[in-house]
This record gives C-alpha cells, structure tokens and sequence, in this order.
C-alpha cells in the first residue's frame, strides 16, 4: 500500500530534515579535526554551507535539520558532565548556537532568494557572484556574533578573546559555504553538467584543498619544531644554571680544602670568614661544614679541651631514636663536625658524629675513597626540626696535602671532610629564576646511588598541576646535569599551556588561506566550466543550425538547377515542331503561301528562335549553377572563328543599318578554347552590340595579343552604341541584370543571362572578361584568352557539325 | 533522262510533330521518309527497309537513339549507314557517346531544316542535290 501524497509529504520533510542534521554533523565533526590553536576554531565550517543548501533544496522548513546537526556537534564539543551545574551550562550552550546556526541558514537562504539565483545558473554569472557573497560573508555575520556571544554568557569565553572568536568563527563559516556551493551545484543542482565538467570542478577543489591540508601539516610540523626547539633551548639555559650553581659549590668545596691543606690548624674565625662570601652569593648552599676524623683516644681529648665558639665544650653525639642528640658511644673512630657555617643556624650540629649514621658514612667512605666530592643522598638534617630535604656533599682532606696514590690507604689517612649541604629545590628554584617564562616544570632525578631513581628535588612554577597535560602533547626532556662523577639528570616538562601559547597564527593562516583559495578555485571552476558549457552549446546548435540552412540551400539548388535544366530540355521539343513546322508552311511546303502570311510566319518562326535562345540561355545558366557545364580546350586558330561568327552576324547588321568590322592583327597566336563556346560567347557579345547601336553607327570587332598580359590573346567587339552608365557597369555581368535605362527595355528583353554566360565561359577558358563604357559614348566589351601554341601537324578542322552547330 | 531513286530516310523520334514536320520537310526535298516512333520500332524499320541515313532521337522509349545505333552497328547490313543525332540536351558526354558510333552528325534541337538536309545530302554523297 502505498502512502497518500498527504502522508508522505511530512514523512519526505522528516526525512529532509534528518538527513541534513546528519550531513551538518557529519561536515562538522570532520571539520573539527582540523581545529587547532590557538583559539581552536575549525578553520572551515563546511556544515554552515550545508546548512544553506539544505534549506535552498529541502526548504527553509527544513531549519529544525540545521538546528539539531548544529546541536549535536556543539554538545560533543563543550560536553562537561562533572555536575549538574556545567552540564546543564553544555546543553544551553550547544542549544543557543545551534539556534544561532538555523537562523544563519534562514537568512542566508532568504537573502539568496530574495537578491541572488538558485540553483546557480553558468548563464547568471552574476547572480552566482550575489549568491556566494550573500551566502558565504553576508550571512556568516549572524552566527559569528550570536556564537561566540552565547559563549561569552555561558563563562566559556572571555571578553577580550570576543573580538577574535568572532573573526575566526566568520571565516570558518564563510570558507565552508565557498568551498559547499560548487560541490553541490556542481553534483546536484546541475542537471546539465557532464561528468566530464563534474570532474574538471572537482578535480582541481580536491587538489587544492589536498594542498592545502599538505601545507597545513607542513607548516604545523614547522610550528612543532619550532616550539620544540625554543623548550630545549629553555630546557637546556635552565640545566646550564643548575649545573653552575653546582659547580660553583664544588669550586667552593674545593677551596676550602685548600685551606684545611695550607693550615693545620683552622680556627672558626678563619672558617667563617673564608665561607661567608659564597654563603652570601645564593641560597642554594644551607651550610658548610669541617668534619673531622677523630680516633677514640683523640675524642677524649677534645672533648675536654675544645670549646666552639660559644665556649661551651665539645660533645660528640649521636641522633637517637627520638630524633634527639645523645652522646655517642665509644667507637674506634669518629668524624666530628668541628665547624659549621652559617653557626646560628646550625650550632646544633656540631660534635655530631657523622660516622654514626649510615647515609653519611657510606657518603664519607666513597669520598675518601675517591678522593672527590660525592652526595649524600637526600636526608634530613639533624640540626632541622622539621622533615626538610638535604643533600650533604663531602670532600675528603688526607694527612700530608694530597690524596694518596693507593685507594686502600685513603680512609686511614683521612683527616677530615670539608662538607656543603645543598638545598636542592632553591638550586632549581634559582636555575628557574634565570628563565621569565613559567611555562618549564623541572625535576631533578639522581640515577646513581638507589636502585630506583630519586626524585632529588622538582619545581613546578605553575599554579595547577593540570591531568590533561600529556593528552594534550606536553613537552619533555632530560638531561644528565653534567658534573662529573654524579649521575644526576634534569627533567623539564613545559607546562599545559606551553606550546598553545606559544603557537603561531601561520598554521592557522595557510589552513584559512589554503581553503579560502580552495573555495575561490571551485567557484572560478563552476563559472568557467559552466560559460565553456554553454558556449559549447551554443556553438554546437549554432552549428548545426548553419548545417541545416546549407544542406537546405543545396538542395534547393540542386532542385532550381534540376527545374532549369527540366523546363528548358521540355521546352526544346514543342518549340523545335512549332518552329519547324511554321517553316514549312512558310516555305510553301504545305501549299501556297501569300506575301502577308509569308511575313507572319516569318515573324512567328523569328519568336521561337528567340524563345529557342532564351532556353539554350537557362540550360547554359542551370549548368553553370550545378557545375555542369564544362568546355572542351584544345588549340585553336582564332582568326577563323572569328571570320566565321562575324560573316554570320553580317546579315543582322544590314538589316539594322550598321557596320560590323573585323580587324585581326597579322599573325595572331592560337588560344585554348572550345570553338563552340567561344563563338557563342562573340556572337552574344555581337548580338549586344548590334542590339544597343542604331542605326548608321558602327560595331568594330578586334584581336590582338593583350597589352598588358603578353601570353593572352584580347578580343574587343565595340560599339557606337548608347554606352553604359557606371553603376550598371559594374552589374552588367550579374546573373539576371538587365540594362533597363534608355528606353531600350521593352525592345531589347531578354533575361539578362547571356553576359552572364559569357562571363562564366570565359573564366572557364582562364580568361577574364570587362566592359568599357560612357554613356553616349559607345562601350567596348573585351575578353582574354590564354594563348597556346598550334599542335604539330597543322590545324585540323573538326566536323562542322558536331559540338558547334546552333539555330 | 536520269531516273533518280529518291533515297530512303528513316526518322526514329518519339514526338510525333517533330517527327510530323521533319518528314514533310524532307518529303519535299525529294526524299523517300520512314518514321518510327520509339528504338524498337526505329530499329525493326531499320532491318526492314534498308534506309540509306538514320536520324535517332537521343532520348526515346524502348530504346534510346544510342542503343538504337549500338544494334544497328552490330549487323553486318547496317554497321555502314550514315546515322544524325538529335537531342534536346546538349550534354558532352551523349556528343562523345554520338561520336563513337560514328554518326556524322548530332543536332541541337531546335535547329534549322537546313543543317539536317545538309548533313543528309553530305551523307548520300548527293553534295548539290538542289
């Protein structure tokens, strides 16, 4: 069963409706691939050029498709379900923009159906211009303030970016409807496009925009590098300085040793006065400190004669469990911290028996051992109340100035520890100092002593420690510090917000850039493909309107020369009985005739010669026409003929009272022609001349060579006739003109075909034929013919008879 | 006294007052005239009667003047006789045609009586019958 036409409509828009919410999804998740910082706007919005289109095919009742794709695609973007609250804030968003999407659509449907062509037509290039522009920047504007606006309410946007949101937002939305209308006018309005128009627009946009995207990567690939390489430089300034500031502690280390190998004896006084300078320098160092090594024996000694500076006797301890100082028990040997700077700070600390605890003392026998200053490993202070990371370095001082060849012997010869306790967060805090921009976290790690790396210290300058800083490509490095003999090594990792930040507009740019040249190209493609289209249509039917008209004009000539030659060949027979018969009678034949009925029969038989002639005319003429008539060249003398013409023509001049004269110049060469057509030719041009001339005048005939063109022989009938006026001098050879001035019409009719017919058997011979003439003053008619040498042998005459004779 | 032995001419031309005036004409001029009126009888006239000249129509029923001319040059007896062509249509390949079969003349309808008598006494060797 078939639905009513009234169910199915609903049905059909329903079905509109969901299929342009589906493609706008579908055109607007893909374009959101390409959105990238900063801002993160899709640098084309092709949904917002669907969205157009839908409602300029389906409808403008089809908004609700734009309204719901739009809807969707905003939900997935800004969706936050952590509460209520912000859910509630994503659902209100995405409803208000996609509000702002529809009504985008309705505008600029409205707009291109008030003020511009749809479907665009290659015929309206114009109306093509109005429809992308009212289509793409025009109605862009409405969702590029309403968008970014219904963010600015919902807190998703700050007021100083609005300016910008909007600016991308429009030209995403623009670039997406360029880069729409010529792919779908091309592929669906366009009925007429061939597929060959469809791939010649396509083609080149999928090339384009494939550039496009290639440009895109490069430059974003750049933009990566770029950034990458700034962080490393950042990374490696901020190594630099931790490894200075280590350095810089080892150098004082060293120093003081010094001192402990050029004085046996180091007073406090001499102690504090040479550490106070670098103690002052940074914060990075808490203390110095002299430890001494003590053997038993010597620990009783001190302890009952050595006062430290505040007079009161020294004491060698121990921590005990409670984090309290105990004294330490008796043991083999002992080393003391016998001095301590910064004191104030620090005075706790002195007669602690470093030995006593097994972090320092694997620290001290390393160093001994080494003969180098070596680290503890991060460790609370016994002098601090509070759990507060340190890290103890020892520099071992030997008896005798120097370190001793043999590694063995070096514990026994210890004299002392000159020991600097660093603080390693204020080493990286100081190191960061260096660098203004907060966008670097950096840890410090030790590799060396623990099984596992130990975080030494870290400094993170930013406020929040984001979650999504790796998902969102966060940068890192490390770096061992590069002191010699530690295994220490410095990890930066820039911050969430590091490379967004710090992202140039150039990807941006050549994506906006690329696609907008893209959309250029497609609209360019669609007017230029269309013109040559239509052009070509036109051409084509042009074309085959011409071949219609020809092949019509053929035929008709076809038909006209068969009727010529019909009519004139029908004509012949009656009027060859007539005339013969009306001889006959006129002969006497019949029975005797009187002298009146005699010249009547002589008038009549003279009407069929002319009627004879004029059809012999149209045959000639019909011949021409179609191309039939050909002549026969072959070397002839042209003095006979003309004799012979001239004689037969002799009898009509009598008649009218003029003289006909011959004057052929003595040795005259032969000419190619055809004696029949030729002496026809003469006796029209004779006819002419008798006919034009009255009585008493006279008509001169001549050949000569041709003055100007010597191989050609020139033939001139002249006259003493009533001349030609100029204008009809130059028609007087026109198919069917006849001379009609002088009253001499009515007397001298004919169909005006003869010259004609001259004309065209002259050219037929490789002559040329002119007239000469002044009005009154006589006109002289002249033709060429090529001339030609007499075949060996002599001349031989032909049969009279055959291919010659004429009434 | 010479008895003259008229010649026989034979007409073989389908348009009878053609054919009517042309043997009026010749009858006058003391000849024995045969008409025929299509090929085939022009032909069947020819074997019969012997004439001494033919004038063929070029353009007939049942047999146009040259198939009249071809046949006739195929039998011994009338390979020789003197043949005149007419035609209303001067087209150069029936003259070439008219040539080949030796025909002493071909006549542009309309012509005068005259060139026919002429090439009729050209033909029966009488040049000055008159």
């Amino acid at each position: 069963v078939s639905p009513s036409p009234e169910d199915a409509r609903p049905r059909a828009r329903l079905g509109a409706v969901l299929v342009l919410a589906l493609a706008y999804f579908v055109a607007g998740r893909v374009a959101l691939l390409a959105a990238i910082p900063p801002g993160y706007a899709a640098p084309a919005w092709p949904a917002a050029g669907i969205g157009l289109v839908g409602l300029l095919i389906g409808g403008a009742r089809c908004w609700p498709g734009v309204a719901l794709g739009s809807f969707a695609v905003n939900l997935g973007v800004g969706f936050d379900p952590s509460s209520a609250q912000t859910l509630a804030l994503s659902a209100s968003s995405a409803l208000f923009i996609a509000l702002g999407a529809a009504l985008q659509a309705l505008f600029a449907a409205w707009l291109v159906g008030r003020f511009a062509t749809w479907p665009p037509s290659p015929a309206h290039p114009k109306g093509m211009a109005l429809l992308a522009v009212l289509g793409g920047p025009v109605a862009s504007l409405v969702s590029s303030l309403w968008g970014p606006a219904t963010l600015l309410l919902h807190g998703k946007l700050a007021a100083s970016q609005l300016p910008f949101a909007s600016f991308t937002w429009w030209v995403g939305d623009t670039i997406g409807v360029f880069f729409v209308l010529p792919l779908v006018s091309i592929w669906r309005t366009d009925r007429l496009a061939s597929l060959r128009r469809r791939v010649a627009v396509t083609m080149p946009l999928a090339f384009s925009l494939a550039l496009s995207v290639v440009l895109f990567v490069v430059v974003t690939r750049h933009e990566r590098q770029r950034i990458r390489i700034e962080f490393e430089n950042a990374a490696g300034r901020i190594l630099g300085a931790a490894r200075d500031g280590v350095n810089s502690q080892l150098e004082t280390l060293r120093s003081l040793r010094s001192l402990y190998y050029a004085s046996d004896e180091v007073e406090p006084d001499e102690f504090r006065i040479f550490v106070a300078p670098s103690l002052a320098r940074d914060d990075t160092i808490r203390a110095f400190s002299w430890n001494e090594r003590v053997l038993d024996a010597r620990r009783t000694a001190l302890e009952r004669e050595a006062g430290v500076a505040g007079g009161a006797p020294l004491r060698a301890t121990e921590l005990a469990d409670d984090g309290g100082l105990v004294p330490a028990p008796r043991r083999a040997e002992h080393v003391l911290v016998r001095h301590v700077e910064p004191l104030a700070d620090n005075a706790r600390v002195l007669g602690y028996d470093v030995l006593s605890e097994p972090t320092r003392a694997r620290a001290l026998r390393r160093a001994a051992e080494a003969g180098d200053a070596v680290h503890t490993t991060p460790l609370t202070l016994v002098q601090d109340a509070q759990v507060r990371s340190a890290i103890i370095v020892y520099l071992p001082v030997y008896e005798g100035g120097e370190t001793p060849a043999d590694a063995a012997q070096r514990w026994a010869r210890v004299r002392g520890f000159v020991a600097a306790v660093l603080d390693a967060p204020r080493l990286l805090a100081a190191a960061l100092r260096r660098e203004p921009d907060d966008g670097i976290a950096v840890a410090l790690v030790d590799d060396g002593v623990a099984s596992e790396p130990r975080v030494l210290a870290s400094a993170v300058p930013w406020a929040e420690q984001s979650s999504d800083s790796a998902a969102r490509g966060a940068l890192q490095t490390t770096r061992t510090l590069g002191v010699p003999g530690w295994s220490w090594r410095l990890t930066s990792v820039s911050s969430p917000r590091y490379v967004e930040t710090r992202w140039g507009w150039q990807p941006w740019a050549a994506l906006v850039s690329g696609l907008f040249f893209t959309g250029l190209i497609g609209g360019f493609l669609l007017v230029m493909t269309g013109r040559a289209h239509l052009i070509e249509e036109l051409v084509l039917a042009r074309t085959e309107d011409l071949r219609r008209v020809s092949r019509d004009l053929l035929r008709r000539n076809e038909e006209i020369g068969t009727v010529y030659h019909t009519v004139s060949h029908e004509l012949k027979t009656p009027i060859a009985s007539a005339r013969e018969l009306v001889a006959i009678v006129g002969d006497g034949i019949a029975g005797p005739v009187n002298a009146d009925q005699s010249e009547y029969l002589g008038l009549a038989k003279e009407s069929m010669d002319q009627m004879a002639q004029l059809v012999n005319e149209l045959t000639d003429v019909a011949r021409l026409e179609t191309g039939k008539l050909a002549v026969q060249l072959a070397p002839r003398a042209l003095a006979p003929l003309l004799e012979h013409v001239v004689m037969s023509m002799r009898g009509l001049a009598r008649e009218r009272g003029l003289e006909l004269a011959l004057a052929c110049e003595p040795e005259l060469p032969w000419v190619r022609a055809d004696e029949g057509r030729l002496a026809q030719v003469l006796r029209n041009l004779l006819a002419n001349a008798l006919k034009f001339t009255r009585a008493g005048g006279r008509v001169d005939v001549t050949a000569r060579r041709d003055p100007l063109e010597r191989e050609c022989v020139r033939v001139s009938v002249r006259d003493t006739g009533c001349g030609i006026s100029a204008d009809d001098l130059e028609r007087v050879f026109d198919r069917l003109y006849q001379v009609r001035e002088g009253g001499l019409t009515a007397a001298t009719s004919g169909m005006g075909l003869g010259l004609h017919i001259c004309q065209e058997l002259v050219r037929l011979h490789g002559g040329r034929i002119w007239a000469e003439s002044r009005p009154g003053a006589g006109s002289v008619f002249s033709f060429t013919l090529p001339a030609a040498d007499p075949p060996r042998g002599g001349a031989p005459r032909p049969a009279p008879a055959l291919g010659g004779a004429r009434a | 006294l010479e008895v003259r032995v008229p010649k026989k001419v034979l007409i073989v031309e389908d348009d009878k007052k053609i054919s009517l005036a042309l043997g009026v004409r010749l009858r006058a001029n003391g000849y024995e005239v045969l008409q025929a009126f299509d090929g085939l009888q022009g032909f069947v006239q020819a074997t019969k009667q012997r004439p001494d000249v033919v004038v063929l129509d070029l353009s007939m029923p049942a047999g146009g003047g040259l198939s009249v001319a071809a046949r006739m040059r195929d039998m011994i007896d009338l390979a020789a006789v003197p043949i005149i062509f007419m035609t209303a249509s001067k087209r150069p390949d029936l003259i070439e045609e008219a040539k080949k079969y030796g025909a002493i003349g071909l006549l542009e309808k309309p012509f005068d009586a005259d060139l026919l008598l002429g090439l009729i006494r050209q033909a029966t060797g009488e040049a000055d019958a008159r």
